[in-house]
Protein backbone atom coordinates (compact mmCIF):
# COMPACT_ATOMS: atom_id res chain seq x y z
CA UNK A 1 0.00 0.00 0.00
CA UNK A 2 1.35 3.39 -0.18
CA UNK A 3 3.05 4.81 3.02
CA UNK A 4 3.48 8.60 3.75
CA UNK A 5 6.27 8.41 6.48
CA UNK A 6 7.89 11.70 7.79
CA UNK A 7 11.56 11.82 9.46
CA UNK A 8 13.81 13.65 11.86
CA UNK A 9 15.97 15.96 10.15
CA UNK A 10 19.59 14.73 10.98
CA UNK A 11 17.88 10.89 9.72
CA UNK A 12 20.66 11.01 6.28
CA UNK A 13 22.49 13.16 4.03
CA UNK A 14 19.96 14.06 1.56
CA UNK A 15 20.88 12.63 -2.04
CA UNK A 16 21.85 15.19 -4.43
CA UNK A 17 21.20 14.72 -8.14
CA UNK A 18 24.27 14.49 -10.23
CA UNK A 19 24.71 16.76 -13.31
CA UNK A 20 24.61 13.66 -15.88
CA UNK A 21 21.36 12.55 -14.02
CA UNK A 22 20.10 16.14 -14.15
CA UNK A 23 20.87 16.79 -18.29
CA UNK A 24 18.78 13.51 -18.42
CA UNK A 25 16.10 14.97 -16.07
CA UNK A 26 15.96 17.33 -19.20
CA UNK A 27 14.78 15.09 -21.66
CA UNK A 28 11.95 13.59 -19.61
CA UNK A 29 8.29 14.07 -20.60
CA UNK A 30 6.67 16.80 -18.53
CA UNK A 31 2.87 15.70 -18.19
CA UNK A 32 0.28 18.43 -17.01
CA UNK A 33 -2.66 17.00 -14.52
CA UNK A 34 -5.05 19.24 -12.50
CA UNK A 35 -6.51 17.99 -9.03
CA UNK A 36 -9.59 17.81 -10.96
CA UNK A 37 -8.22 14.61 -13.16
CA UNK A 38 -8.13 12.72 -10.41
CA UNK A 39 -11.78 13.80 -8.85
CA UNK A 40 -10.04 15.79 -6.16
CA UNK A 41 -11.68 19.32 -4.56
CA UNK A 42 -8.90 21.65 -3.87
CA UNK A 43 -11.28 25.01 -2.85
CA UNK A 44 -10.03 26.14 0.51
CA UNK A 45 -12.15 26.34 2.91
CA UNK A 46 -10.03 28.38 5.16
CA UNK A 47 -10.65 32.50 4.61
CA UNK A 48 -7.26 34.81 5.84
CA UNK A 49 -9.14 36.93 8.00
CA UNK A 50 -6.26 38.89 8.53
CA UNK A 51 -1.70 38.69 9.56
CA UNK A 52 -0.45 40.74 12.05
CA UNK A 53 2.93 41.01 12.93
CA UNK A 54 3.05 39.48 16.63
CA UNK A 55 3.72 41.68 19.95
CA UNK A 56 7.65 42.10 19.92
CA UNK A 57 9.71 41.43 23.23
CA UNK A 58 11.83 44.24 24.28
CA UNK A 59 15.49 44.05 25.54
CA UNK A 60 15.68 44.04 29.28
CA UNK A 61 19.34 45.00 30.32
CA UNK A 62 22.44 43.31 30.91
CA UNK A 63 23.91 42.43 34.28
CA UNK A 64 27.42 42.79 35.53
CA UNK A 65 27.91 39.99 37.51
CA UNK A 66 26.92 36.80 38.16
CA UNK A 67 26.16 37.84 41.51
CA UNK A 68 23.68 40.66 40.47
CA UNK A 69 21.97 38.06 37.91
CA UNK A 70 20.99 35.54 41.04
CA UNK A 71 19.64 38.91 42.83
CA UNK A 72 17.80 40.32 39.59
CA UNK A 73 16.12 36.69 39.04
CA UNK A 74 15.23 36.14 42.73
CA UNK A 75 14.21 39.75 43.75
CA UNK A 76 12.98 41.51 40.93
CA UNK A 77 11.75 38.35 38.55
CA UNK A 78 10.83 36.39 41.31
CA UNK A 79 11.84 33.57 39.16
CA UNK A 80 14.02 31.69 41.99
CA UNK B 1 -22.64 20.37 19.48
CA UNK B 2 -19.97 19.43 22.00
CA UNK B 3 -15.87 19.48 21.54
CA UNK B 4 -14.10 16.18 21.39
CA UNK B 5 -10.51 16.52 22.92
CA UNK B 6 -8.54 13.89 22.08
CA UNK B 7 -6.37 12.97 24.96
CA UNK B 8 -2.45 12.26 24.80
CA UNK B 9 -2.12 9.42 26.87
CA UNK B 10 1.68 7.03 27.26
CA UNK B 11 1.97 3.78 28.53
CA UNK B 12 -1.27 4.30 30.35
CA UNK B 13 -0.15 7.73 31.34
CA UNK B 14 -1.93 11.45 30.84
CA UNK B 15 0.00 14.03 29.62
CA UNK B 16 -2.27 16.07 31.87
CA UNK B 17 -0.81 19.32 31.58
CA UNK B 18 -1.12 19.31 28.06
CA UNK B 19 -4.26 17.87 28.22
CA UNK B 20 -4.95 20.98 30.71
CA UNK B 21 -3.81 23.70 28.92
CA UNK B 22 -5.73 22.57 25.57
CA UNK B 23 -8.59 22.44 28.05
CA UNK B 24 -7.92 26.27 28.62
CA UNK B 25 -8.13 27.18 24.94
CA UNK B 26 -11.20 25.98 23.80
CA UNK B 27 -12.98 26.85 26.98
CA UNK B 28 -15.30 29.28 25.06
CA UNK B 29 -16.39 26.46 22.72
CA UNK B 30 -18.81 24.81 25.12
CA UNK B 31 -19.03 21.38 26.48
CA UNK B 32 -15.95 19.23 26.46
CA UNK B 33 -15.44 15.36 26.02
CA UNK B 34 -12.20 14.26 26.29
CA UNK B 35 -10.93 11.02 24.78
CA UNK B 36 -9.13 8.48 26.61
CA UNK B 37 -7.87 5.86 24.17
CA UNK B 38 -5.86 2.35 24.87
CA UNK B 39 -6.21 -0.55 27.35
CA UNK B 40 -5.05 0.44 30.52
CA UNK B 41 -5.84 3.75 30.58
CA UNK B 42 -8.38 3.54 33.53
CA UNK B 43 -6.02 5.67 35.71
CA UNK B 44 -5.65 8.36 32.65
CA UNK B 45 -9.10 8.42 32.31
CA UNK B 46 -10.03 9.17 35.80
CA UNK B 47 -7.01 11.75 35.96
CA UNK B 48 -8.80 13.14 32.73
CA UNK B 49 -12.20 13.46 34.86
CA UNK B 50 -10.65 15.77 37.43
CA UNK B 51 -9.97 18.47 34.99
CA UNK B 52 -12.15 21.13 35.27
CA UNK B 53 -13.75 22.07 32.01
CA UNK B 54 -14.38 18.24 31.32
CA UNK B 55 -17.66 17.28 31.38
CA UNK B 56 -17.46 13.65 30.39
CA UNK B 57 -14.62 11.19 30.06
CA UNK B 58 -14.52 8.90 26.91
CA UNK B 59 -12.84 5.87 27.86
CA UNK B 60 -11.57 3.01 24.78
CA UNK B 61 -10.78 0.07 26.82
CA UNK B 62 -8.97 -1.29 23.69
CA UNK B 63 -5.40 -2.61 23.01
CA UNK B 64 -5.76 -1.45 19.29
CA UNK B 65 -5.44 2.31 21.06
CA UNK B 66 -2.16 1.52 23.01
CA UNK B 67 1.29 2.94 21.77
CA UNK B 68 -0.26 6.21 20.04
CA UNK B 69 -1.30 3.97 16.50
CA UNK B 70 -2.33 6.53 14.50
CA UNK B 71 -4.02 4.65 12.35
CA UNK B 72 -6.73 3.00 14.89
CA UNK B 73 -7.16 5.92 17.51
CA UNK B 74 -8.14 8.27 14.51
CA UNK B 75 -10.61 5.57 12.99
CA UNK B 76 -12.08 5.46 16.76
CA UNK B 77 -12.39 9.33 16.66
CA UNK B 78 -13.75 9.37 13.62
CA UNK B 79 -16.52 6.97 14.34
CA UNK B 80 -17.16 9.34 17.00
CA UNK B 81 -17.15 12.32 15.28
CA UNK B 82 -20.74 12.81 14.19
CA UNK B 83 -21.50 13.88 17.77
CA UNK B 84 -19.14 16.41 17.65
CA UNK B 85 -18.08 20.18 15.89
CA UNK B 86 -14.71 20.42 17.25
CA UNK B 87 -11.67 18.32 17.57
CA UNK B 88 -9.14 18.83 19.21
CA UNK B 89 -5.75 18.44 21.30
CA UNK B 90 -2.53 19.54 21.86
CA UNK B 91 -0.17 20.23 19.12
CA UNK B 92 1.82 17.34 20.80
CA UNK B 93 3.62 14.51 18.64
CA UNK B 94 0.82 12.03 19.49
CA UNK B 95 -1.92 14.47 18.31
CA UNK B 96 0.25 15.82 14.85
CA UNK B 97 0.26 11.91 14.17
CA UNK B 98 -3.72 11.13 14.67
CA UNK B 99 -5.61 14.29 13.69
CA UNK B 100 -4.20 14.57 10.15
CA UNK B 101 -5.32 11.86 9.54
CA UNK B 102 -8.75 12.26 11.02
CA UNK B 103 -9.28 15.44 9.16
CA UNK B 104 -7.82 13.34 6.21
CA UNK B 105 -11.07 10.73 6.61
CA UNK B 106 -13.31 13.63 7.18
CA UNK B 107 -12.49 15.18 3.66
CA UNK B 108 -11.97 18.44 6.28
CA UNK B 109 -8.77 21.20 6.40
CA UNK B 110 -6.59 20.76 9.74
CA UNK B 111 -6.17 23.81 11.21
CA UNK B 112 -2.86 23.41 13.00
CA UNK B 113 -0.82 24.99 16.27
CA UNK B 114 -3.83 27.63 17.21
CA UNK B 115 -2.83 29.64 19.88
CA UNK B 116 -6.41 31.40 19.76
CA UNK B 117 -9.52 30.34 19.63
CA UNK B 118 -11.59 33.56 18.38
CA UNK B 119 -15.27 31.87 17.69
CA UNK B 120 -16.35 28.66 16.69
CA UNK B 121 -15.26 29.13 13.40
CA UNK B 122 -12.45 31.57 13.59
CA UNK B 123 -8.70 30.26 14.92
CA UNK B 124 -5.97 32.16 15.12
CA UNK B 125 -2.20 30.51 14.63
CA UNK B 126 1.59 31.22 14.00
CA UNK B 127 2.96 31.44 10.25
CA UNK B 128 6.95 32.19 9.13
CA UNK B 129 8.07 30.25 12.09
CA UNK B 130 5.96 32.65 14.53
CA UNK B 131 6.88 36.12 12.86
CA UNK B 132 3.51 36.45 11.78
CA UNK B 133 0.00 35.94 13.47
CA UNK B 134 -3.08 34.69 11.10
CA UNK B 135 -6.59 34.66 11.99
CA UNK B 136 -8.98 32.06 9.56
CA UNK B 137 -11.99 31.44 9.48
CA UNK B 138 -13.10 27.78 8.74
CA UNK B 139 -16.43 27.29 6.51
CA UNK B 140 -15.96 22.89 7.03
CA UNK B 141 -18.69 21.86 8.86
CA UNK B 142 -16.52 19.79 11.23
CA UNK B 143 -13.22 21.89 12.39
CA UNK B 144 -10.37 19.53 13.60
CA UNK B 145 -7.58 21.58 14.88
CA UNK B 146 -4.54 20.89 16.73
CA UNK B 147 -3.45 23.60 20.22
CA UNK B 148 -0.22 25.00 20.43
CA UNK B 149 -0.19 24.54 24.39
CA UNK B 150 2.94 27.02 25.64
CA UNK B 151 0.96 29.82 26.71
CA UNK B 152 -2.31 28.49 27.83
CA UNK B 153 -2.63 28.48 31.67
CA UNK B 154 -3.52 24.81 32.57
CA UNK B 155 -7.37 23.89 33.85
CA UNK B 156 -6.59 23.29 37.47
CA UNK B 157 -7.94 19.35 38.83
CA UNK B 158 -11.06 20.47 40.90
CA UNK B 159 -13.78 18.70 38.08
CA UNK B 160 -15.73 15.59 38.99
CA UNK B 161 -16.26 14.26 35.06
CA UNK B 162 -18.15 10.93 34.62
CA UNK B 163 -16.15 8.17 32.84
CA UNK B 164 -18.14 5.94 30.02
CA UNK B 165 -16.72 3.62 28.00
CA UNK B 166 -17.07 3.57 24.34
CA UNK B 167 -16.67 1.03 21.59
CA UNK B 168 -14.39 1.96 18.63
CA UNK B 169 -13.74 -0.17 15.27
CA UNK B 170 -10.63 -1.54 17.03
CA UNK B 171 -7.23 -2.54 15.08
CA UNK B 172 -7.21 -1.02 11.80
CA UNK B 173 -5.12 -3.43 10.36
CA UNK B 174 -2.49 -1.09 8.77
CA UNK B 175 0.23 -0.98 11.06
CA UNK B 176 1.59 -2.77 13.82
CA UNK B 177 3.47 -1.54 17.10
CA UNK B 178 6.87 -3.49 17.22
CA UNK B 179 8.65 -1.61 19.74
CA UNK B 180 9.18 2.11 21.86
CA UNK B 181 12.76 3.32 22.83
CA UNK B 182 12.08 5.16 25.92
CA UNK B 183 14.43 7.98 26.80
CA UNK B 184 13.77 7.69 30.69
CA UNK B 185 14.79 11.06 32.59
CA UNK B 186 14.56 12.30 36.24
CA UNK B 187 14.12 16.11 34.72
CA UNK B 188 10.77 17.65 34.06
CA UNK B 189 9.54 17.15 30.59
CA UNK B 190 10.50 20.53 28.64
CA UNK B 191 7.08 21.44 27.28
CA UNK B 192 5.64 21.47 30.67
CA UNK B 193 8.65 22.63 32.49
CA UNK B 194 8.65 26.00 34.73
CA UNK B 195 12.33 26.58 34.30
CA UNK B 196 14.32 25.26 30.91
CA UNK B 197 18.56 26.12 30.79
CA UNK B 198 19.19 25.50 27.13
CA UNK B 199 22.66 24.97 25.87
CA UNK B 200 23.89 25.82 22.36
CA UNK B 201 27.09 25.75 19.88
CA UNK B 202 29.09 28.05 22.44
CA UNK B 203 28.71 25.01 25.24
CA UNK B 204 31.64 23.60 22.96
CA UNK B 205 31.00 19.53 23.02
CA UNK B 206 28.84 16.39 24.51
CA UNK B 207 31.47 16.78 27.46
CA UNK B 208 30.78 20.25 28.34
CA UNK B 209 27.19 20.01 27.84
CA UNK B 210 27.57 18.57 31.34
CA UNK B 211 27.60 21.61 32.99
CA UNK B 212 24.32 22.90 31.31
CA UNK B 213 22.75 19.67 33.10
CA UNK B 214 24.47 20.59 36.19
CA UNK B 215 22.57 24.18 36.49
CA UNK B 216 18.97 22.61 34.87
CA UNK B 217 19.91 20.23 38.26
CA UNK B 218 20.50 22.90 40.20
CA UNK B 219 17.32 24.92 39.35
CA UNK B 220 15.23 21.90 38.91
CA UNK B 221 15.04 22.52 35.26
CA UNK B 222 14.55 20.81 32.07
CA UNK B 223 17.22 20.81 29.58
CA UNK B 224 17.01 22.55 26.05
CA UNK B 225 19.72 23.01 23.26
CA UNK B 226 19.63 24.83 19.94
CA UNK B 227 19.85 23.45 16.44
CA UNK B 228 23.78 23.79 16.49
CA UNK B 229 23.90 21.97 19.68
CA UNK B 230 22.08 18.62 18.50
CA UNK B 231 23.29 18.80 15.00
CA UNK B 232 26.82 18.95 16.66
CA UNK B 233 25.79 16.02 18.76
CA UNK B 234 25.94 17.26 22.20
CA UNK B 235 22.16 16.98 22.76
CA UNK B 236 20.04 14.59 22.05
CA UNK B 237 17.08 15.34 19.45
CA UNK B 238 14.35 15.64 21.82
CA UNK B 239 16.13 18.36 23.41
CA UNK B 240 16.04 20.95 20.29
CA UNK B 241 13.89 24.09 21.21
CA UNK B 242 12.72 26.03 18.09
CA UNK B 243 10.92 26.22 14.62
CA UNK B 244 11.98 22.66 14.29
CA UNK B 245 12.00 21.53 17.52
CA UNK B 246 10.13 22.15 20.89
CA UNK B 247 8.00 25.55 21.42
CA UNK B 248 8.62 26.18 25.18
CA UNK B 249 7.06 29.10 27.70
CA UNK B 250 8.64 28.79 30.76
CA UNK B 251 8.59 30.92 33.52
CA UNK B 252 12.74 31.18 33.42
CA UNK B 253 14.52 30.27 30.43
CA UNK B 254 18.36 30.09 30.33
CA UNK B 255 20.33 30.52 27.18
CA UNK B 256 23.86 29.59 27.36
CA UNK B 257 26.27 29.89 24.35
CA UNK B 258 23.09 29.88 21.89
CA UNK B 259 23.43 33.73 19.52
CA UNK B 260 19.44 33.74 19.38
CA UNK B 261 19.00 32.67 15.99
CA UNK B 262 15.16 33.68 14.37
CA UNK B 263 14.45 29.86 14.25
CA UNK B 264 15.83 29.17 17.91
CA UNK B 265 13.71 32.58 18.94
CA UNK B 266 10.46 31.03 17.69
CA UNK B 267 10.48 28.13 20.25
CA UNK B 268 11.27 30.31 23.44
CA UNK B 269 9.90 34.17 22.61
CA UNK B 270 7.03 33.75 24.80
CA UNK B 271 9.10 32.58 28.05
CA UNK B 272 7.97 35.03 30.77
CA UNK B 273 11.88 35.92 31.46
CA UNK B 274 14.65 35.14 29.43
CA UNK B 275 18.17 35.20 31.08
CA UNK B 276 21.33 34.82 27.98
CA UNK B 277 24.87 34.43 28.59
CA UNK B 278 26.97 34.95 25.82
CA UNK B 279 30.60 36.24 25.56
CA UNK B 280 29.47 38.39 22.41
CA UNK B 281 27.72 41.74 23.75
CA UNK B 282 26.45 41.71 20.08
CA UNK B 283 24.82 38.26 19.75
CA UNK B 284 21.12 38.82 19.09
CA UNK B 285 19.61 36.21 22.08
CA UNK B 286 20.26 39.77 23.99
CA UNK B 287 17.61 41.96 22.43
CA UNK B 288 14.73 39.28 23.42
CA UNK B 289 16.71 38.56 26.71
CA UNK B 290 15.46 40.31 30.19
CA UNK B 291 18.39 39.34 31.98
CA UNK B 292 22.00 39.54 30.13
CA UNK B 293 25.06 38.50 31.14
CA UNK B 294 28.36 39.14 28.94
CA UNK B 295 30.25 36.27 30.27
CA UNK B 296 32.51 33.36 29.27
CA UNK B 297 29.85 30.73 29.83
CA UNK B 298 32.90 28.31 31.56
CA UNK B 299 33.23 30.55 34.06
CA UNK B 300 29.93 32.28 34.25
CA UNK B 301 27.96 28.71 34.44
CA UNK B 302 30.06 27.01 37.48
CA UNK B 303 29.99 30.05 39.20
CA UNK B 304 26.00 29.97 39.14
CA UNK B 305 25.81 26.36 40.51
CA UNK B 306 27.92 27.25 43.12
CA UNK B 307 25.79 30.59 44.60
CA UNK B 308 22.71 29.25 44.12
C1 LIG C 1 14.66 25.79 8.45
C2 LIG C 1 15.48 26.00 9.67
C3 LIG C 1 15.00 25.56 10.90
C4 LIG C 1 15.77 25.73 12.05
N1 LIG C 1 15.23 25.33 13.25
C5 LIG C 1 15.93 25.58 14.38
C6 LIG C 1 15.39 25.20 15.66
O1 LIG C 1 14.33 24.61 15.78
N2 LIG C 1 16.12 25.51 16.76
C7 LIG C 1 17.34 26.15 16.70
O2 LIG C 1 17.93 26.40 17.75
N3 LIG C 1 17.86 26.48 15.51
C8 LIG C 1 17.19 26.21 14.35
N4 LIG C 1 17.76 26.53 13.16
C9 LIG C 1 19.19 26.94 13.14
C10 LIG C 1 19.44 28.41 13.46
O3 LIG C 1 19.36 29.15 12.26
C11 LIG C 1 20.85 28.59 14.03
O4 LIG C 1 21.80 28.07 13.15
C12 LIG C 1 21.06 27.91 15.38
O5 LIG C 1 19.98 28.21 16.26
C13 LIG C 1 22.36 28.38 15.99
O6 LIG C 1 22.59 27.69 17.21
P1 LIG C 1 23.53 28.35 18.31
O7 LIG C 1 22.97 29.63 18.73
O8 LIG C 1 23.74 27.30 19.34
O9 LIG C 1 24.90 28.50 17.54
P2 LIG C 1 25.67 29.79 17.06
O10 LIG C 1 24.83 30.66 16.25
O11 LIG C 1 26.95 29.31 16.51
O12 LIG C 1 25.93 30.59 18.43
C14 LIG C 1 26.82 30.17 19.40
C15 LIG C 1 26.90 31.30 20.42
O13 LIG C 1 27.70 30.89 21.51
C16 LIG C 1 28.47 31.98 21.94
N5 LIG C 1 29.64 31.44 22.62
C17 LIG C 1 30.66 30.73 22.09
N6 LIG C 1 31.54 30.38 23.04
C18 LIG C 1 31.08 30.89 24.21
C19 LIG C 1 31.55 30.88 25.56
N7 LIG C 1 32.69 30.26 25.90
N8 LIG C 1 30.82 31.53 26.49
C20 LIG C 1 29.67 32.17 26.16
N9 LIG C 1 29.17 32.21 24.91
C21 LIG C 1 29.86 31.57 23.95
C22 LIG C 1 28.80 32.75 20.68
O14 LIG C 1 29.08 34.10 20.98
C23 LIG C 1 27.53 32.59 19.86
O15 LIG C 1 26.64 33.66 20.07
C24 LIG C 1 17.03 26.35 11.99
C25 LIG C 1 17.51 26.78 10.76
C26 LIG C 1 16.77 26.61 9.61
C27 LIG C 1 17.31 27.10 8.30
Amino acid sequence: MPTIVTVDLRLNEPRYASLPNIMKAKAKPLIFKTPADYGVEVTPRLTVMKTVEPAGRKAGMKVASVDELIAKLAHEAGVI
Amino acid sequence: MAVLLVADVNEGALATDAVAKTLAAVASLGEVHVLVAGAGGEAAAAEAAKLSGVSKVLFADDHAYCHGMAESIAALVVNLAGSYRHICGAATAFNKNVLPRVAALLDVMVISDATAVIDADTFERPIYAGNAVQTVKSSDTKKVFTVRTATFTAADATGSAVVENVDGPGDAGLSAWVADKLATSDRPELTSAKVIVSGGRGVGSKESFDLIEGLADTLGAAVGASRAAVDSGYAPNDWQVGQTGKVVAPQLYVAIGISGAIQHLAGMKDSKVIVAINKDEEAPIFQVADYGLVADLFAAVPELIAKL
